[in-house]
Protein backbone atom coordinates (compact mmCIF):
# COMPACT_ATOMS: atom_id res chain seq x y z
CA UNK A 1 0.00 0.00 0.00
CA UNK A 2 0.79 3.36 -0.72
CA UNK A 3 1.62 5.61 2.53
CA UNK A 4 0.00 8.95 3.06
CA UNK A 5 3.23 10.80 5.06
CA UNK A 6 1.29 14.19 5.31
CA UNK A 7 -2.59 14.90 4.59
CA UNK A 8 -2.80 19.14 4.54
CA UNK A 9 -5.47 21.51 4.20
CA UNK A 10 -4.05 24.11 2.10
CA UNK A 11 -6.55 26.32 0.15
CA UNK A 12 -4.21 26.97 -2.59
CA UNK A 13 -3.36 23.18 -3.10
CA UNK A 14 -0.15 22.72 -4.79
CA UNK A 15 1.75 26.00 -4.89
CA UNK A 16 5.70 27.01 -3.91
CA UNK A 17 5.38 26.04 0.04
CA UNK A 18 3.89 22.45 -1.02
CA UNK A 19 6.21 21.58 -3.69
CA UNK A 20 9.40 23.45 -1.94
CA UNK A 21 8.99 22.45 1.47
CA UNK A 22 7.09 19.46 1.94
CA UNK A 23 7.90 17.45 -1.45
CA UNK A 24 11.75 17.73 -0.35
CA UNK A 25 11.12 17.12 3.84
CA UNK A 26 9.27 14.33 3.48
CA UNK A 27 10.41 12.98 -0.21
CA UNK A 28 7.32 12.65 -1.40
CA UNK A 29 6.73 10.24 -4.86
CA UNK A 30 2.97 11.57 -5.50
CA UNK A 31 0.39 14.17 -4.53
CA UNK A 32 -3.58 13.04 -4.08
CA UNK A 33 -5.38 16.31 -4.43
CA UNK A 34 -9.08 15.32 -3.24
CA UNK A 35 -11.44 18.19 -4.79
CA UNK A 36 -14.79 17.49 -6.43
CA UNK A 37 -14.51 20.95 -8.76
CA UNK A 38 -10.69 20.26 -9.63
CA UNK A 39 -11.42 16.79 -10.48
CA UNK A 40 -14.18 17.58 -13.06
CA UNK A 41 -11.72 20.70 -14.43
CA UNK A 42 -8.99 19.52 -16.75
CA UNK A 43 -7.76 22.61 -17.34
CA UNK A 44 -7.41 23.49 -14.10
CA UNK A 45 -6.04 20.06 -12.87
CA UNK A 46 -3.41 20.74 -15.73
CA UNK A 47 -2.34 23.79 -13.99
CA UNK A 48 -1.77 22.88 -10.74
CA UNK A 49 0.24 19.24 -12.06
CA UNK A 50 2.66 21.77 -14.15
CA UNK A 51 4.81 22.91 -11.28
CA UNK A 52 5.27 19.38 -9.64
CA UNK A 53 9.01 18.04 -10.38
CA UNK A 54 9.19 15.11 -13.11
CA UNK A 55 9.24 11.58 -11.42
CA UNK A 56 6.41 12.71 -8.70
CA UNK A 57 3.27 11.67 -9.76
CA UNK A 58 -0.43 13.81 -9.33
CA UNK A 59 -3.65 12.40 -9.40
CA UNK A 60 -6.93 14.60 -8.87
CA UNK A 61 -10.09 12.66 -7.47
CA UNK A 62 -13.37 13.54 -6.12
CA UNK A 63 -13.89 12.94 -2.56
CA UNK A 64 -16.42 9.74 -3.96
CA UNK A 65 -13.12 8.54 -6.43
CA UNK A 66 -10.34 8.92 -3.42
CA UNK A 67 -12.59 7.07 -1.02
CA UNK A 68 -13.34 4.31 -3.63
CA UNK A 69 -9.16 4.00 -4.39
CA UNK A 70 -8.64 3.82 -1.13
CA UNK A 71 -11.26 1.28 0.03
CA UNK A 72 -10.29 -0.65 -3.04
CA UNK A 73 -6.27 -0.79 -2.46
CA UNK A 74 -5.42 2.22 -0.38
CA UNK A 75 -4.85 4.81 -3.54
CA UNK A 76 -2.90 2.12 -5.15
CA UNK A 77 -0.01 -0.44 -4.75
CA UNK A 78 3.33 1.43 -5.25
CA UNK A 79 4.99 2.12 -2.05
CA UNK A 80 6.17 5.57 -2.68
CA UNK A 81 4.99 8.27 0.13
CA UNK A 82 2.20 10.76 -0.78
CA UNK A 83 0.95 13.90 0.16
CA UNK A 84 -2.86 14.19 0.32
CA UNK A 85 -4.18 17.75 -0.07
CA UNK A 86 -7.51 19.35 0.33
CA UNK A 87 -8.77 22.59 -0.35
CA UNK A 88 -10.30 23.09 3.00
CA UNK A 89 -11.62 21.65 6.29
CA UNK A 90 -15.43 20.63 5.08
CA UNK A 91 -14.11 18.53 2.15
CA UNK A 92 -11.32 16.66 4.52
CA UNK A 93 -13.93 16.18 6.89
CA UNK A 94 -16.58 14.43 4.18
CA UNK A 95 -13.60 12.84 2.36
CA UNK A 96 -12.93 11.41 6.09
CA UNK A 97 -16.91 10.70 6.99
CA UNK A 98 -17.33 8.92 3.80
CA UNK A 99 -14.32 6.58 4.41
CA UNK A 100 -11.28 8.04 3.43
CA UNK A 101 -9.38 7.07 6.37
CA UNK A 102 -5.91 7.78 4.68
CA UNK A 103 -4.64 9.56 7.38
CA UNK A 104 -3.92 9.88 11.61
CA UNK A 105 -2.85 13.02 11.32
CA UNK A 106 -4.18 16.07 9.35
CA UNK A 107 -2.06 18.82 8.62
CA UNK A 108 -3.88 22.46 8.33
CA UNK A 109 -1.13 24.83 5.98
CA UNK A 110 -3.07 27.69 4.34
CA UNK A 111 -6.57 28.85 4.74
CA UNK A 112 -7.13 32.14 3.54
CA UNK A 113 -8.90 34.99 4.60
CA UNK A 114 -12.46 36.23 3.91
CA UNK A 115 -15.45 37.28 5.79
CA UNK A 116 -16.15 35.96 9.48
CA UNK A 117 -13.00 34.36 9.06
CA UNK A 118 -10.63 34.78 12.29
CA UNK A 119 -6.31 34.45 11.78
CA UNK A 120 -5.19 31.86 14.31
CA UNK A 121 -2.00 30.47 13.09
CA UNK A 122 0.35 32.94 11.06
CA UNK A 123 -1.89 33.43 8.30
CA UNK A 124 -4.04 30.64 8.57
CA UNK A 125 -7.50 32.00 9.06
CA UNK A 126 -10.72 29.70 10.52
CA UNK A 127 -14.35 30.55 11.01
CA UNK A 128 -16.84 28.89 12.87
CA UNK A 129 -17.74 26.30 11.15
CA UNK A 130 -13.97 25.04 10.09
CA UNK A 131 -13.69 24.68 14.34
CA UNK A 132 -16.66 22.63 14.55
CA UNK A 133 -15.46 20.43 11.82
CA UNK A 134 -11.54 20.09 13.41
CA UNK A 135 -13.15 19.25 16.64
CA UNK A 136 -15.35 16.32 14.61
CA UNK A 137 -12.11 14.92 13.19
CA UNK A 138 -10.23 15.69 16.41
CA UNK A 139 -12.83 13.56 18.25
CA UNK A 140 -12.70 11.02 15.99
CA UNK A 141 -9.21 10.09 16.54
CA UNK A 142 -7.34 12.31 14.17
CA UNK A 143 -4.66 14.54 15.23
CA UNK A 144 -5.35 17.91 14.07
CA UNK A 145 -2.00 19.96 13.79
CA UNK A 146 -1.48 23.74 12.45
CA UNK A 147 1.50 24.01 10.49
CA UNK A 148 2.37 26.12 7.31
CA UNK A 149 6.43 25.01 6.38
CA UNK A 150 8.60 22.13 7.74
CA UNK A 151 10.50 24.59 10.14
CA UNK A 152 7.33 25.38 11.82
CA UNK A 153 6.56 24.44 14.99
CA UNK A 154 3.18 22.94 14.73
CA UNK A 155 0.30 24.41 16.75
CA UNK A 156 -2.18 22.22 18.41
CA UNK A 157 -6.17 22.37 17.94
CA UNK A 158 -6.88 22.58 21.29
CA UNK A 159 -4.63 26.35 21.92
CA UNK A 160 -6.06 27.23 18.59
CA UNK A 161 -9.59 27.17 19.99
CA UNK A 162 -9.50 28.39 23.33
CA UNK A 163 -7.48 31.68 21.05
CA UNK A 164 -10.60 31.73 18.58
CA UNK A 165 -12.68 32.31 21.64
CA UNK A 166 -16.12 30.68 19.87
CA UNK B 1 2.74 45.20 -42.68
CA UNK B 2 3.16 43.74 -39.08
CA UNK B 3 1.63 39.78 -39.28
CA UNK B 4 1.83 37.24 -36.64
CA UNK B 5 -0.20 34.37 -35.35
CA UNK B 6 -1.15 34.11 -31.57
CA UNK B 7 -2.15 30.73 -31.11
CA UNK B 8 -5.03 29.81 -33.77
CA UNK B 9 -5.87 33.52 -34.29
CA UNK B 10 -4.69 35.64 -36.64
CA UNK B 11 -3.71 39.03 -36.30
CA UNK B 12 -2.43 41.28 -39.53
CA UNK B 13 -2.28 45.05 -38.55
CA UNK B 14 -2.45 46.05 -42.32
CA UNK B 15 -3.33 49.70 -43.18
CA UNK B 16 -5.43 50.17 -46.04
CA UNK B 17 -6.13 46.31 -45.85
CA UNK B 18 -8.51 45.41 -43.24
CA UNK B 19 -10.31 42.00 -42.91
CA UNK B 20 -13.01 42.57 -39.95
CA UNK B 21 -13.09 38.89 -39.62
CA UNK B 22 -11.90 38.22 -35.86
CA UNK B 23 -13.45 38.71 -32.74
CA UNK B 24 -9.87 40.70 -31.32
CA UNK B 25 -9.32 42.10 -34.36
CA UNK B 26 -9.96 45.61 -32.99
CA UNK B 27 -7.30 44.67 -29.83
CA UNK B 28 -4.74 43.73 -32.39
CA UNK B 29 -4.66 47.78 -32.85
CA UNK B 30 -4.64 48.49 -29.10
CA UNK B 31 -1.38 48.29 -27.35
CA UNK B 32 -0.64 44.91 -25.54
CA UNK B 33 -1.29 45.44 -21.37
CA UNK B 34 1.62 44.31 -19.69
CA UNK B 35 0.18 43.12 -15.56
CA UNK B 36 2.46 41.63 -13.01
CA UNK B 37 0.99 39.26 -10.31
CA UNK B 38 3.80 38.97 -7.56
CA UNK B 39 4.11 37.30 -4.20
CA UNK B 40 3.82 41.04 -2.14
CA UNK B 41 5.08 44.28 -3.59
CA UNK B 42 7.65 43.12 -5.76
CA UNK B 43 5.33 43.80 -8.68
CA UNK B 44 4.14 47.23 -8.13
CA UNK B 45 8.22 48.15 -7.22
CA UNK B 46 9.15 46.79 -10.50
CA UNK B 47 6.84 49.27 -11.97
CA UNK B 48 8.41 52.07 -9.89
CA UNK B 49 11.73 50.94 -11.87
CA UNK B 50 10.26 50.55 -14.81
CA UNK B 51 9.48 54.29 -14.78
CA UNK B 52 12.29 55.36 -13.15
CA UNK B 53 14.12 54.41 -16.40
CA UNK B 54 11.93 54.61 -19.07
CA UNK B 55 9.59 57.73 -17.57
CA UNK B 56 5.73 56.66 -17.37
CA UNK B 57 4.10 53.65 -19.34
CA UNK B 58 1.00 53.14 -19.99
CA UNK B 59 -1.25 50.13 -19.98
CA UNK B 60 1.17 48.74 -16.97
CA UNK B 61 -0.50 47.04 -13.76
CA UNK B 62 0.60 44.95 -10.70
CA UNK B 63 -1.71 42.71 -8.36
CA UNK B 64 0.27 41.76 -5.43
CA UNK B 65 -0.80 39.11 -3.86
CA UNK B 66 -0.40 39.89 0.19
CA UNK B 67 0.10 37.27 3.61
CA UNK B 68 -3.93 35.89 4.64
CA UNK B 69 -5.20 36.08 0.99
CA UNK B 70 -6.98 33.89 -0.32
CA UNK B 71 -6.54 32.38 -3.80
CA UNK B 72 -9.51 33.06 -5.13
CA UNK B 73 -9.56 37.00 -4.14
CA UNK B 74 -6.41 37.13 -5.66
CA UNK B 75 -7.63 35.68 -8.71
CA UNK B 76 -10.53 38.07 -8.58
CA UNK B 77 -8.31 40.82 -8.28
CA UNK B 78 -6.36 40.00 -11.35
CA UNK B 79 -9.62 39.56 -13.20
CA UNK B 80 -10.45 43.36 -13.04
CA UNK B 81 -7.43 44.47 -13.55
CA UNK B 82 -6.89 42.17 -17.01
CA UNK B 83 -10.42 42.46 -18.26
CA UNK B 84 -10.53 45.56 -20.13
CA UNK B 85 -7.31 44.67 -21.40
CA UNK B 86 -6.60 43.57 -25.45
CA UNK B 87 -5.94 40.14 -26.76
CA UNK B 88 -2.33 39.76 -26.58
CA UNK B 89 -1.83 41.27 -23.81
CA UNK B 90 1.38 39.90 -21.59
CA UNK B 91 1.01 38.26 -17.73
CA UNK B 92 4.13 38.12 -15.58
CA UNK B 93 4.58 35.80 -12.40
CA UNK B 94 7.21 35.47 -10.35
CA UNK B 95 7.76 31.94 -9.09
CA UNK B 96 6.93 29.09 -11.78
CA UNK B 97 4.37 27.17 -9.85
CA UNK B 98 3.50 29.78 -7.15
CA UNK B 99 0.21 31.07 -6.68
CA UNK B 100 0.54 34.05 -8.85
CA UNK B 101 1.92 31.73 -11.48
CA UNK B 102 -0.92 30.04 -11.20
CA UNK B 103 -3.13 32.42 -11.19
CA UNK B 104 -1.82 34.17 -14.71
CA UNK B 105 -2.08 30.36 -16.15
CA UNK B 106 -6.10 30.37 -15.56
CA UNK B 107 -6.15 33.70 -17.64
CA UNK B 108 -4.50 32.16 -20.45
CA UNK B 109 -7.22 29.25 -21.01
CA UNK B 110 -9.40 31.14 -23.68
CA UNK B 111 -5.54 32.42 -25.64
CA UNK B 112 -6.35 36.00 -25.31
CA UNK B 113 -3.11 36.61 -23.15
CA UNK B 114 0.03 35.39 -22.72
CA UNK B 115 2.24 34.53 -19.39
CA UNK B 116 5.40 33.78 -18.42
CA UNK B 117 7.00 33.46 -14.89
CA UNK B 118 10.51 34.58 -13.84
CA UNK B 119 9.71 37.93 -14.36
CA UNK B 120 12.73 40.68 -13.90
CA UNK B 121 13.40 44.30 -14.81
CA UNK B 122 14.88 43.20 -18.47
CA UNK B 123 12.00 41.56 -18.93
CA UNK B 124 9.41 43.80 -18.20
CA UNK B 125 11.68 46.64 -20.40
CA UNK B 126 11.89 44.32 -23.01
CA UNK B 127 7.97 43.90 -23.09
CA UNK B 128 7.48 48.04 -22.72
CA UNK B 129 9.51 48.36 -25.79
CA UNK B 130 8.35 45.58 -28.15
CA UNK B 131 4.65 45.26 -27.58
CA UNK B 132 4.81 47.89 -29.90
CA UNK B 133 5.02 45.52 -32.62
CA UNK B 134 4.68 42.37 -30.92
CA UNK B 135 1.84 40.60 -29.00
CA UNK B 136 0.96 37.43 -27.59
CA UNK B 137 3.38 34.76 -27.98
CA UNK B 138 5.63 35.97 -30.06
CA UNK B 139 5.93 38.88 -27.64
CA UNK B 140 6.44 36.48 -24.51
CA UNK B 141 9.36 34.56 -26.51
CA UNK B 142 11.23 37.40 -26.78
CA UNK B 143 10.53 38.75 -23.54
CA UNK B 144 11.83 34.97 -21.84
CA UNK B 145 14.83 35.34 -24.19
CA UNK B 146 15.72 38.80 -23.00
CA UNK B 147 15.34 37.85 -19.21
CA UNK B 148 17.85 34.98 -19.19
CA UNK B 149 20.02 37.05 -20.98
CA UNK B 150 19.97 39.75 -18.50
CA UNK B 151 21.31 37.13 -15.94
CA UNK B 152 24.95 37.16 -15.49
CA UNK B 153 27.63 36.23 -13.29
CA UNK B 154 29.27 39.65 -12.94
CA UNK B 155 32.92 38.15 -12.20
CA UNK B 156 32.85 35.95 -14.88
CA UNK B 157 31.87 38.52 -17.26
CA UNK B 158 34.94 40.84 -16.07
CA UNK B 159 37.47 38.25 -16.38
CA UNK B 160 36.11 37.39 -20.00
CA UNK B 161 36.78 40.86 -21.14
CA UNK B 162 39.95 41.11 -19.57
CA UNK B 163 40.82 38.33 -21.23
CA UNK B 164 39.40 39.18 -24.41
CA UNK B 165 41.45 42.56 -24.11
CA UNK B 166 44.81 40.57 -23.17
CA UNK B 167 44.04 38.01 -26.02
CA UNK B 168 44.10 41.03 -28.67
CA UNK B 169 47.32 42.77 -27.43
Amino acid sequence: MASVALARIDSRLIHGQVVAKWLKSINAGQIVVVDDTLANDPFMSSIYSMAVPQGCKVRMYTIEQAVAEWQKNQLGHSNETMIMLFKDVRTALAAWQQGLTAFTQLQVGGLGGGPARKAVYKNITLDKKDCDDLVLLSNGGVQVIFQTVPEDTPGKLENIIKSMNM
Amino acid sequence: MVCFSFYSMDYCLDEGNERPNRRDKMDATRLPGIVLLTHGRVGEEVIKSVEMIVGPVEQMYAVSLMPGMGGDEFAEEVSHAVNDLPAGSLIFSDLFGGTPANTAARFTQDRRFSAVAGVNLCMVLEAVFLRKELRGELLAEKVLTAGREGCKNIVSALQQANGQDKGEK
